[in-house]
This record gives C-alpha cells, structure tokens and sequence, in this order.
C-alpha cells in the first residue's frame, strides 16, 4: 500500500515537471503591475505561453525546429571502386596459389606462394579513387556540422520569438516582463 | 621513417649498379634479358579516363620502388620484400633496341619497355578507366 502510494506521489510529481514549461534558458522576471494574486499570475502565464506557442510554433518544453534533413551523400564523378585492388589480388593470389598447393598436396604452402602472385600490377591502388573517397567523408561532416549550425540558429530564432511573444502577451496582462 | 631509409638506400645501390655499369653504345644489348636486371620506379602517374594524371609516389599506389626482371624465368618480382609480389611475364617483344615485355594481372594489362642500350625503363599498367604509367632505370646487379 505504501508502496502503491509513493508509486502515485512519483507520477503527479513527474506530471508536474512535463506540466511546467521548461525553457531552459533563464526565465523572464514577471511583476504583476496590477497586484494580481498568485493564481491569476499562474493562470496568466499558462494562458499567454500557450498563445505563445501557438504564435510562434516554438514550444519551449518541446523544443523543435522544423527543418529539412540533411542532404544524402553525394557522390561526384562516381568514382569507381580500385579495379584489381592490392587485397583483390593478394587474395585472388592467394585462392589460386592454394589451388595450385591443394593439387600439388600442400594447401599452407600454395596459399603463401600465392599471396604474392599477381599483386605487383594488379595491385597497384588508385590514390584519386581514395582521395575522392576522402573528400567525400569531409564534405560530408562538414555538410553534417552545417546543419547542426543551423539547427542551433534555428532553435535560438525560435525560442527568441517565443520569448518575445509571451513577454507581449502578459504585458497586456498587465506584467512587466523583464 | 625506416621504410624511406630503406628506400633510399635500395635506390643508392641501384645508383652504384648504375654507375659501375659500362655506358654507351658499349653497353648495348646488355638490357636484352639476357641476364636479370634489377629496376626502379622513379616517377609514377596515374590516370583517369576523363585525362587527368597525376604524379604519385611509388609507395603510394603500391608498386615496388625496385622490382627484378627474369627475362629467362619469365617473370618480375619485387625486390627487397619479406612476401615478394610476382607477376609472369607472358609476351616478350623486341623493337629497334628495346625490349618489351607484357602480361596480364587480374583486371589489368601491363607493360614494361626497356631500352636495351641504356637501361631506361617506361612501364604501363592499364585498368578498366585507369592507367598508371611507370618511368624509371634498370641496372644489371
């Protein structure tokens, strides 16, 4: 029963945390310039943050900012994957030199042979290929920290209009908000 | 660090090879394969279909800065290498003092021409889109 009690206690209270908008930057200071009581000054502030955030699309207990996602990698000049590449041959190399042990009887010994077999041409590695494979990543990380910049700018627009909505909305209210 | 040492040093001996091997019209027929040359990568270029080349290191693009050419066993390797890579020579020509060798390595086809008088060696390894081409000098050792 206590149990059962303290159970209901934990979840009005965690009601009330969802319940009171959190802004999470400092809260306006609010003086009621017509003495209103403590209720009204509640009353108000729920009222004016709802019309707050239905002016200005920004919920401050529910942070977000409509964006478009980040673009899709992008891939110029499609590069081609290192035709004969130095592991495609070393291990082709290796497969036929463990044929060629396997027939002889020594699969170990083919392999080891093998592993050398064909890499010299075949495996010489397209530097231009790993180069693009390089801008690519970075474009991408820095298309990535684009949109986190924006996104911040964004979330910090929203949350400035919405501060000043409200602030308009209990001044009429007869507040000053500072 | 150690592996541009080693370098080096390979290319200091293939430098002594070099210098100690009779020149001139002396030494023509000496680069025929008739005996194993030792040879170095000196320039690389790589290319792309679209023209673009671009200038690399050996190292780089994975191709040994000296390799050996066996014109009797038919065959190249690397030099200086714990698991020396190899390819089998398949077609050897000849043409006004040069000898070029060639074959075929995976999705590849190369080519090494070596001028028989004086050694110097062009290379080619062409893919599917891409083209290295290999410029170096071959010593006898």
């Amino acid at each position: 029963m206590i149990g059962g009690t303290r159970r209901v206690a934990l979840i009005v209270l965690a009601g009330l945390i969802v319940a009171v908008p959190h802004v999470g930057t400092a809260q306006p200071y609010i003086y009621p310039d017509r003495g209103q009581s403590y209720q009204q000054q509640e009353s108000d502030k729920g009222q004016c943050y709802g019309w707050a955030v239905q002016q200005t699309g920004f919920d401050p207990a529910n942070p977000q900012v409509a964006m478009a996602q980040p673009p899709p990698p992008q891939y110029y000049g499609q590069p081609q994957a290192p035709q004969g590449g130095m592991l495609r041959g070393a291990a082709g190399g290796a497969a036929l030199g463990a044929v060629g042990g396997a027939i002889g009887g020594d699969a170990g010994k083919g392999a080891a042979i093998g592993a050398g077999v064909g890499a010299l041409f075949g495996g010489m590695r397209r530097m231009r290929y790993e180069e693009q494979q390089q801008q690519q990543m970075q474009q991408q990380q820095q298309q990535q920290q684009m949109y986190a910049a924006q996104q911040q700018n964004a979330m910090a627009q929203g949350r400035s209009n919405y501060e000043r909505a409200f602030s308009a909305c209990m001044s009429a209210r007869g507040y000053t908000v500072r | 660090m150690g592996s541009m040492r080693g370098f080096v040093s390979r290319l200091a001996v293939l430098g002594v090879a070099v210098a100690l091997a009779p020149g001139g019209s002396a030494a023509a027929g000496k680069y025929d394969g008739s005996a194993p040359l030792v040879c170095a990568a000196m320039t690389v270029s790589e290319c792309e279909a679209d023209g673009r080349c671009q200038g690399r290191n050996a190292e780089k693009v994975n191709f040994p800065a000296l390799f050996k050419v066996d014109v009797k066993a038919m065959k190249l390797w690397e030099l200086g290498a714990e698991k020396p890579r190899e390819t089998a020579i398949r077609n050897v020509d000849r043409a006004s003092n040069k000898m070029i060798l060639s074959g075929a390595e995976g999705e590849r086809g190369w080519s090494v021409l070596i001028n028989e008088a004086n050694g110097k060696m062009s290379a080619t390894a062409a893919g599917d889109g891409e083209g290295f081409v290999i410029f170096g000098q071959c010593a006898l050792p």
